[in-house]
């Protein structure tokens, strides 16, 4: 469904990104692990259009994205949720859902996905009249994720949803996620610090490292892995302290 | 471009800079050129020494100083009082000197706290202040001792409008190529980064306020001794920050050539437009201002150098 | 005397406001500052002028006309001079966004003497000399119908904001705009119809001036700076607290003028507005 070849991203004078290749199927939840700055969010700018690669091949459903616009690439179904914690801050819950579903599209079904969003993280629902910005982290991030997908995506990116949540907060979130993804079989790629968990949650998994790809394959083999154990688990606990 | 590429270019540049000056100086002795081109020069010299004045803070400090007009006025009127009241008239014009310096710490200071859009918004608001509070207190014409005509011929004033040109070249000159000026260029690229190397911001921005502000009061004073007869409120209109600040940006900011250029070209283009087109030629004046500002963010300079480098290159 | 200041200070402030409130909005949508906003006020008086002499056209039935011609305005300029500002990295875009609508004003300013010629136009309608009696002040009629035009206004653009998916959309542009095209919002578009109902705004409150007082094609600097002004006070970009800033801008001219007269009553404006800059320049209603 998506497929990224050999990309090649600067900023400036900086390469970010060098030879990048993955892919990501059909109903597939793949994982995009790595160290920090390694270029995981880089990557996924560069699907949504953010950022232009110097070369090579970006593909969504057979077409190529790295000329379109973000808005464009949006309405051809993808969806994303920064690292930054972006709700619109002066906007109420309801609001914010409700611009989710501002693609035409997604509009004409705008309530039925927003009961669906609603039954998914009935917190939202309660405070749908509050002001976005005066929601909790927690809060903020299930309403980023709602948000994303009340545009009924067929693509979904999340890069470091679980970031600055507690551990019960984020088993809940990845739980959602989990549901999503077995309620509507929806096309997922994650990027996570938290490794363990992505990868309990992914089929598969690529590992980056310094803007390149060093490493792929199934995520249960990565579980069970002791070499990436010891590089990467062992990096993202002590960080989490 | 290595040390004495740079030395010998900065040679030549005085050189030739020495080469304009000795014609400028010459000229009216040599050829009898008449009242037109000599008013016609002297206002080119105003205009250098303001936009000049104008691209010190907003060249190389990056602070839009949309207030020019306050100090260039207030520099107008004060030695216009001055002279009026019987003082010596080059007393009288460098005291209007001073007073813009004055106005310059006790209205300018305040306004340094700002930045950016906040600056210049600031900075507008307070001479339109000046300028309607000017109009209310004088709203009437001054005029300067009836003895001034005689002792100020139009060649008097074309050579002090020349020599305050050259005065202010020199001074932005040393000012830029001294510690100064390379604190400067540190603060407008990154404020918060020369603050952290120990250059105090706001301590260079004073000191090029200051001096532009009193370059501005030099160049308003010898404005009323050519004029003679002067309507305070005219002298205190946007148009005297808007006509250098257009000069300036169309030449180059930051430059020295920058604003020296863009008055040429603003100078013959409103002289020819004005004489066609009446006021319309604002219009063509502010279109090209906006393809430069577009189009051309460093100016004519920046386009000299390409074409230079072209050139270069084909060699 | 108080009664009369107070009242005198409402109406003009909230004058003031429909004045402001398309500044604010191009501010806050996309963080350009329009020098220029002052000579769209200008043309909007005179095309209410010209509606009113031409072809009899009331001057408040003439706003709708207004709003039309200045959206169109509002669009072509920004095809011609905001959108062109992209080319520039975003720390340079609010600087140049000034310099070139500087340019702007010399050329619309320019444009519009040479169009009407430098006369001081003003509209005298049938209604013009009527006053009404108001809590024992008298206050001419055609300021109540200002009020009224700004409310009616204001509360149509509050509602297309908050109401409309369009109006919906501009708010989350300019409260994050990468966020917004992830959505699927055509930043460009939304760009381009904040700009168009700026500009028509500002020819809204183009008619209110032409009728309350009088318009030249050099006054759109006054206005600018008025705009400016309540722009400062309601705080950088925001809209509804637009409302509040021109009535205390208005209140506070309305004291300078008990004070030292008629003459200062803009200076008051502008020296209070450099102190509000330095002391508070998060305005004054922020939190
Ligand atoms: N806007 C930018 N300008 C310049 N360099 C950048 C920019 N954004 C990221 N980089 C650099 O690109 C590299 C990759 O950054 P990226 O944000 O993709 O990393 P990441 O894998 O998402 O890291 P993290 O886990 O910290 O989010 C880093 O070296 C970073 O410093
Ligand atoms: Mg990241």
């Amino acid at each position: 469904m998506l497929e990224i070849k050999d990309v090649d991203v600067y900023y400036g004078d900086l390469r970010a990104l060098t030879e990048v290749s993955l892919t990501v199927n059909k109903g597939e939840i793949v994982t995009l692990i790595g160290s920090n700055g390694a270029g995981k969010s880089t990557t996924l700018r560069t699907i949504c259009g953010f950022l232009r690669p110097a070369s090579g091949v970006v593909r969504f459903s057979g077409q190529s994205l790295v000329t379109h616009a973000v808005h464009r690439i949006a309405e051809m179904g993808i969806s994303m949720v920064t690292e930054e914690k972006r709700v619109f801050r002066d906007m109420t819950v309801f609001e914010n859902l409700r611009l989710g579903a501002f693609m035409g599209k997604a509009r004409k079904r705008k309530d039925e996905t927003l009961d669906w969003v609603y039954k998914m993280s009935p917190v939202l629902q309660e405070r749908s009249r509050q002001k976005a910005g005066t929601l909790s982290g927690g809060e903020q991030q299930m309403l980023l994720v709602g948000r994303a997908l009340m545009s009924q995506p067929e693509l979904l990116l999340l890069d470091e949803i679980s970031f600055g949540l507690s551990p019960l907060l984020v088993k809940n979130l990845f739980k959602t996620i989990k549901e999503i993804h077995m309620s509507t079989g929806m096309t997922i790629l994650l990027v996570e610090q938290n490794v363990h968990m992505a990868l309990e949650l992914a089929d598969r998994a690529y590992v980056m490292e310094s803007g390149a790809v060093v490493a792929e394959g199934q995520a249960a083999d990565f579980l069970s892995s002791k070499q990436i154990k010891d590089a990467y688990f062992g990096v993202t606990t002590e960080e989490c302290r | 471009m290595n040390e004495t590429d740079k030395s010998r270019q900065s040679f030549l540049a005085y050189i030739v800079g020495g080469v304009v000056v000795l014609i400028f100086i010459l000229l009216p002795v040599s050829m009898n050129v008449g009242r037109y081109v000599l008013s016609l020069l002297f206002t080119f010299f105003i205009y250098i020494v303001l936009s000049q004045s104008w691209n010190l803070v907003g060249g190389y400090t990056g602070q839009f100083n949309l207030g020019l007009a306050a100090y260039f006025g207030s520099g107008v009127l004060s030695c216009s009082i001055f002279y009026s009241s019987g003082i010596n008239p080059i007393l009288s014009l460098l005291a209007a000197g001073f007073v813009a310096i004055a106005l310059a710490c006790i209205i300018g200071l305040p306004t340094m706290r700002l930045r950016g859009v906040y600056f210049s918004i600031g900075t507008l608001a307070l001479a339109e202040a000046l300028r309607l509070t000017v109009t209310n207190l004088w709203p009437t014409s001054l005029y300067v001792p009836a003895t001034h005509y005689e002792r100020f011929t139009i060649l008097t004033n074309y050579y002090m409008a020349l020599g305050l040109a050259v005065f202010t070249i020199i001074v932005v000159h040393l000012m830029v190529n001294s510690r100064i000026g390379m604190a400067l260029t540190a603060i407008r690229d990154d404020e918060d980064a020369a603050k952290s190397m120990g250059v105090s911001p706001t301590k260079h921005k004073v000191t090029v306020f200051v001096v532009s502000s009193f370059l501005a009061g030099l160049a308003g004073g010898v404005f009323t001794l050519f004029r003679g007869v002067i309507t305070p409120t005219f002298q205190f209109t946007p148009e005297w920050t808007f006509g250098p600040l257009v000069a300036a940006c169309i030449g180059g900011l930051g430059t020295i050539v920058g604003p020296l250029l863009g008055s040429v070209f603003f100078v013959i283009l409103q002289e020819i437009f004005s004489q066609t087109l009446g006021k319309m030629h604002f219009i063509i004046t502010g279109i090209l201002f906006i393809l430069v500002i577009l189009f051309l963010p460093r100016g004519l300079v920046q386009s000299a150098t390409t074409i230079r480098q072209l050139f270069k290159s084909k060699l | 005397m108080i009664a009369q200041i107070i009242m005198y200070g409402v109406i003009i402030g909230i004058f003031y406001a429909l004045v402001a409130v398309g500044l604010s909005l191009l501010f806050g949508v996309m963080k350009y500052m329009n020098i220029a906003h002052g000579s769209f006020v200008v043309i909007g008086g005179y095309i209410s002028f010209w509606l009113f002499n031409l072809l009899g056209i009331d001057p408040f039935l003439s706003i709708p006309f207004v709003l039309v011609i200045m959206f169109v305005i509002g669009l072509i300029v920004y095809g011609l001079v905001f959108s062109p500002l992209k080319r520039f990295a975003e720390g340079q875009r609010l600087g140049n966004s000034m310099l070139i609508t500087f340019g702007l004003i010399l050329v619309l300013d320019n444009l519009v003497a040479f169009l009407w010629t430098s006369d001081v136009k003003t509209i005298t309608a049938p209604y013009s000399g009527q006053v009404i009696q108001l809590l024992g002040i008298r206050v001419p009629f055609t300021s109540l119908g200002v009020i009224g035009v700004t409310f009616a206004i204001i509360g149509i653009l509050h509602l297309f904001l908050s109401r409309t998916y369009i109006g919906q959309s501009i708010k989350a542009t300019a409260q994050d705009w990468e966020a917004a095209s992830l959505l699927g919002i055509n930043i460009n578009r939304t760009y381009l119809i904040a700009c168009g109902i700026s500009v028509a705004l500002a020819g809204a409150a183009g008619t209110a001036v032409v009728l309350m007082y009088s318009i030249s094609p050099y006054s759109g600097l006054e206005w600018m700076l008025i705009s400016m002004i309540v722009l400062v006070f309601a705080g950088l970009g925001k809209i509804r607290e637009v409302f509040l800033a021109g009535l205390a801008l208005g209140l506070l001219e309305q004291l300078g003028v008990f004070l030292l007269g008629g003459h200062y009553r803009a200076v008051v404006g502008l020296v209070l507005f450099v102190l509000i800059l330095i002391l508070r320049p998060q305005g004054l209603f922020a939190k």
